[in-house]
């Protein structure tokens, strides 16, 4: 099959300087979700969107030469939203891309995409659908053509295998008799030594020391509020580097003595700060960086002077960017790198790292110019009367004195935290000059396990306290003003912000809910995931329970406090939210409407837990906008 | 485990959506009416409901029916049932539908409300699956439009899953 370069599709950089940026821009899925270098470093792989779909597209850099790989258009249900029909696609080879498709019917089938090019520019495709169902890990690093597949089981547990690439065969399972772990730990050798999983709500973790040892148990807890995650296996015999918190407040780096199950020494902690993740060396076989937040900024703590000395020279390649390395070719010369801040995105480079040279080869950021737009973000931290410390993220819009104030706690409450990073509602309400506010406040993840198990059962409570402190220390600061603050969040963030109305009446000129939990007592009563137990336990721990603590969640639902929500009101809600339904705002127009309480209420039709398409987002913010002007436009003497 | 027999599968009998309150059934001591909501990707054509010691046979012919959401309301025994089978078209076979979930309870006297019964066909491995929610502001509002002499006579209340008590919440403000 011949394919022709049929349209440009790189993604070019538009300038709106006069007008104001398209809404859609801000949430419309990435333009580009992928973009990998093949083996020998002379040719990129690149996911980018085309319509509503996207489509993998093959760059040659010598050539410059654009050639389409693979696009069938598929309908997504709402006409607006984007279908991505490609789940999974790595290089095998220089000619030779695997492929995970989804299907019309919510299936999926691995392909193996076979091309080369023509002298007339075109490209010769084969595409054959693989033998084998399940989900590529990657390419084994011990054998060559085959690659490492998992697949779910009965047994609540994954399987893994070998897939040769050829014969399409697939070796018995590389597991063995262990059926209930999902995740799994292999050595250099493709050895699997540990594994772990969930079994009766049960964090299990099995090893073994060679293959024809039987699995033994290592590690068993029902502690849900406990992270025990091993990384590495070590060169030391019969121990691992796992990311955990058991008997500690923070998520730290740590050896683990498989036999004697006892922790050993601490390879890395920073304290009062959460290890997030944990990057490898290329082979998977040593430790790269440990990768953290601090001040709501992604920071790495490099291992060895190479990882260091590689990283300092993509700072200096991306000056003021959080620079990702995406990709490299064989000999690690070529690369692509993704890079991010508080204005991007989300950019993708290629990089010849033998001259540093970098060609930008595509932006999600939306298409307006961010220089005349530039905000800038404001980092503060405060500390609680029972020994906390709250950080909080002003971001103000560019060439806005004392500008009106948009207060946004995030959703969870539990274990979720904001960052400086790109943040659509941020950037959208900055660039028509609202200054934004984000508080990870209690119960925010990141900053141990104290901190974020404090906001367990503080709904209405310390929560929306540590929000409320945050602001007061931003009203002290005298750059926004203080006559015209609103608050806006989603989810719990929609609860925060109906709380703190009641709360802080005299404080916010606005409140705008969407998706919000207006009735805590419902949450029991809402659909039928409360007949599972794991569930409905995590819902009692955060939320107490319905009956024994059926008093403080009346206390504390904005339903059952209606009458003081006397502050304008925005309820939004999506007609198909799957986490909090409709019911939530439904409830609470019903009681308002019923007392003459005046509010505003806009039921998304379609629309989930979230914006699934700018399309959405569009209706939504039009009516944020008209809303923020009514109720923030004129300056008012305090 | 309470045991549901098998005979004592009932087709739920649907009314027609323009209805009127004065057409719905009167009630006798020991019944209530039930509101069965549903949402689908495709329009039912029967919905069977089960209960352990009653037999209810269908009162109507839904191999017509088109729509995929809608409400209707329907006389039941007082005592607990579930939703229990669907079936989507005429020489269809019918869909088990996931069964404790699916529990509520009717009270004698009362307009029961106990979630939209909310299913999805897949295609892929022609199956079913189904949860309800609980969507009782909408219902009532529904039930003030097409039945308002209904509501103004009896009070909707919830008995499906969990305890809500919002409806007798609001109708004391």
């Amino acid at each position: 099959m011949k394919l022709l370069v049929c349209f440009i599709l790189f993604y070019t950089h538009i300038s709106f300087a006069t007008s104001l940026p398209i809404i859609a821009e801000f949430f419309n899925s990435p333009k580009i979700k992928r973009a990998i270098i093949n083996p020998s470093g002379d040719e990129i792989l690149i996911k980018i969107r085309h319509k509503n779909n996207y489509l993998l597209m093959l760059y040659q850099l010598k050539s410059k030469q654009q050639n389409v790989l693979f696009y069938e258009p598929k309908q997504a249900e709402d006409n607006n939203e984007v279908f991505d029909n490609i789940l999974e696609v790595t290089w095998v080879s220089d000619t030779e891309i695997l492929a995970l498709l989804l299907l019309d019917d919510g299936s999926y089938e691995d392909h193996l995409m076979t091309f080369s090019h023509n002298s007339d520019g075109t490209l010769s495709i084969k595409r054959k659908k693989l033998s084998f169902s399940g989900h590529l890990v990657r390419p084994s690093r011990y054998y060559d053509r085959k690659l490492i597949v998992t697949q779910r089981n009965r047994h609540n547990g994954t399987d893994i295998y070998y897939v040769d690439i050829d014969s399409e065969k697939r070796s018995d399972r590389l597991n063995e008799d262990l059926r209930q772990a999902s995740r799994w730990l292999m050595n250099t050798n493709d050895e699997i030594k540990v594994a772990w999983g969930i079994v009766e709500n049960e964090h299990i973790v099995w090893y073994r020391e060679t293959n024809e040892e039987d699995w033994a148990t290592v590690r068993k807890s029902k502690n849900t509020k406990e992270t025990f995650i091993p990384i590495l296996i070590t060169n030391k015999s019969q121990t691992i580097l796992v990311l955990h918190n058991h008997n500690r407040d923070e998520i730290a780096l740590q050896e683990f003595d498989l036999i004697n199950k006892k922790f050993g020494k601490v390879i890395f902690e920073k304290k009062g700060i959460d290890i997030k993740s944990i990057s490898l060396n290329s082979n998977y076989s040593a430790l790269a960086s440990a990768n953290y937040l601090e001040n709501g900024v992604l920071k790495n703590h490099y291992f060895n002077d190479t990882a260091e000395l590689k990283n300092n020279t993509l700072k200096d390649v991306f000056p003021n960017q959080h620079a990702i390395v995406v990709s490299s070719n064989s000999t690690k010369t070529q690369q692509t790198v993704l890079t991010l801040n508080h204005e991007n995105r989300g950019k993708y480079f290629h990089l010849d790292k033998r001259n540093n040279k970098t060609m930008l080869i595509g932006s999600n950021n939306p298409t307006y110019d961010v220089s005349s737009n530039k905000s800038r973000i404001i980092h503060h931290k405060i500390p609680t009367s029972d020994g906390f410390e709250i950080e909080s993220y002003l971001t103000l819009p560019n060439n806005v004195i004392n500008p009106p104030l948009i207060v946004m706690p995030h959703g969870g409450p539990i274990g979720v935290q904001d960052t400086i990073y790109f943040d659509p509602h941020s950037q959208l309400l900055a660039s028509r000059g609202y200054a934004t506010l984000k508080v990870n406040y209690r119960g925010s993840s990141g900053y141990g396990k104290k901190f974020m198990f404090a906001g367990q059962k503080q709904w209405g409570l310390n929560i929306e306290n540590d929000i409320n402190n945050a602001l007061n220390n931003i009203i002290k600061l005298d750059i926004i003003d203080q006559s015209r603050i609103c608050i806006f969040g989603s989810s719990y963030g929609g609860y925060s912000a109906l709380m703190s109305v009641i709360k802080y009446p005299k404080k916010f000129k606005c409140a705008i809910s969407f998706a919000g939990v207006t009735d805590i007592p419902l949450m029991f009563a809402q659909d039928t995931r409360m007949k599972v137990d794991a569930y409905k336990q995590a819902m009692i721990d955060i939320v107490g329970d319905p009956i024994k603590d059926s008093e403080y969640q009346r206390h504390n639902s904005p339903v059952y406090r209606y009458k003081e929500l006397l502050t304008p009101l925005l309820l939004v809600h999506g007609t198909d939210d799957p986490i909090v339904t409709s019911e939530h705002s439904e409830r609470l127009s019903l009681l308002l409407t019923k007392k003459k309480i005046e509010h505003e209420f806009l039921l998304l039709n379609g629309v989930g837990h979230g914006f699934g398409s700018g399309h959405s987002a569009t209706i939504f913010y039009n009516k944020v906008f008209s809303f923020l002007d009514k109720n923030l436009s004129k300056k008012q003497v305090l | 485990m309470r045991v549901f027999l098998i005979f004592s599968i009932f087709i739920v009998s649907f009314f027609s959506q323009s209805e009127t309150y004065e057409k719905l059934p009167k009630l006798k001591d020991n019944q209530g009416y039930f509101v069965v909501s549903y949402s689908g990707n495709y329009p039912p054509y029967h919905l069977s409901i089960v209960s352990n010691d009653t037999i209810f046979k269908s009162q109507e012919d839904l191999s017509d029916f088109k729509l995929k959401k809608g409400y209707r309301v329907i006389v039941l025994d007082e005592g607990e049932y579930m939703y229990s089978r669907l079936k989507l078209a005429k020489h269809a076979g019918y869909y088990k539908l996931a069964s404790r979930e699916l529990l509520f309870t009717v009270t004698a006297g009362k307009v029961n409300y106990a979630g939209d019964l909310q299913f999805e066909y897949h295609h892929y491995n022609e199956s079913v699956s189904s949860k309800v929610v609980n969507h009782i502001s909408k219902t009532y509002l529904w039930l003030q439009e097409n039945h308002p002499k209904l509501m103004d006579k009896r009070k909707i209340i919830y008995s499906g899953l969990g305890v809500d008590n919002f409806m007798n919440f609001y109708f004391n403000q």
